[in-house]
């Protein structure tokens, strides 16, 4: 008997992280994508609002999208006339893993850090302040994709939601702060863009 | 565009950087090339990511439509 295989294209399976960015949230300036001429890993940008990267995570970033949905039935039907979509979920989740106050700002949901600069004979000093709401920031994301270029996303408005248990361990474990920032943006606002191929000369 | 010679730093989010008499924020401070070295200098050694852009021309006279 022949054996079957299904078509596939092996450089479409792909493994890789992809880098996360947050930027604070403005409805009047929102945080914008670097320009599509900018190549994969190049700088984003510092205007409108100033993206800066997550740092180190203990094991990448996940992303979780679960639509839930209600089924309409009639009686004459085993299955469903139609299916609507009741609910959307969309969640970015990742372990951050730098022990810093700019990642508990992330990890705590909001916050603000003031640093005096040290001068002569006076230390160097960071405060963070907790927010009682949650601030909101726009989170964008860049991977490689199977051309070889950038892919990148933007979810225009996120919360940061965590339930963080920091574990301080003398050898056993890394201090580390799970975050899940969960989309507040309406699905259709959060854009997906990829490219595809090089500039024709 | 023709450049300023000056340029502007930011912080990230809220974050306030006080360096000097300097008060460096999120909604970015412009000076000059010189200091702007200095705070970048006093920012790194104070473990703070400052972000520097280029500060827009000011507008001259017979300058615009």
């Amino acid at each position: 008997m022949p054996s079957f295989t299904p078509t596939y294209d092996r450089k479409r399976v792909m493994a890789g992280m992809v880098a996360t960015r947050l930027a604070p949230y403005s409805e009047l300036t929102p945080a914008v994508l670097p320009a599509d001429s900018v190549a994969l890993g190049g700088v984003w940008p510092s205007s409108p609002q100033v993206w800066t990267p997550v740092g180190a995570t203990q094991e990448g970033v996940s992303f979780l999208f679960r639509r839930g949905t209600n089924s309409l039935m009639i009686e004459e039907q085993l299955t469903p006339v139609a299916v609507e979509t009741t609910e959307v979920e969309f969640k970015v989740e990742m372990t951050l893993a730098e022990d810093t106050f700019e990642t508990m700002r992330v990890a705590y949901g909001g916050g603000a850090i003031v640093t005096q600069a040290a001068a002569s004979g006076v230390i160097g000093k960071k405060t963070l302040t907790l927010s009682d709401d949650l601030d909101h920031f726009a989170l964008g994301l860049e991977g490689k994709n199977t051309y070889g270029f950038w892919r990148r996303i933007l979810i225009p408005e996120i919360v940061s939601i965590a339930d963080v248990e920091q574990v301080n361990r003398r050898s056993q474990s890394l201090r580390l702060y799970k975050v899940s920032f969960w989309a507040l943006s309406a699905i259709s606002q959060v854009v997906f863009s990829e490219q595809t191929a090089a500039a024709l000369p | 565009m023709a450049s300023t010679g000056k340029v502007v730093l930011k912080t990230a989010f809220s974050d306030v950087f006080r360096v000097g008499g300097l008060e460096i924020t999120s909604e970015g401070v412009e000076l000059d090339r010189k200091t702007a070295d200095s705070v970048l200098e006093a920012a790194r050694n104070n473990h703070v990511q400052l972000h520097e852009v280029e500060a827009a021309p000011t507008k001259t006279e017979g300058s615009g439509s």
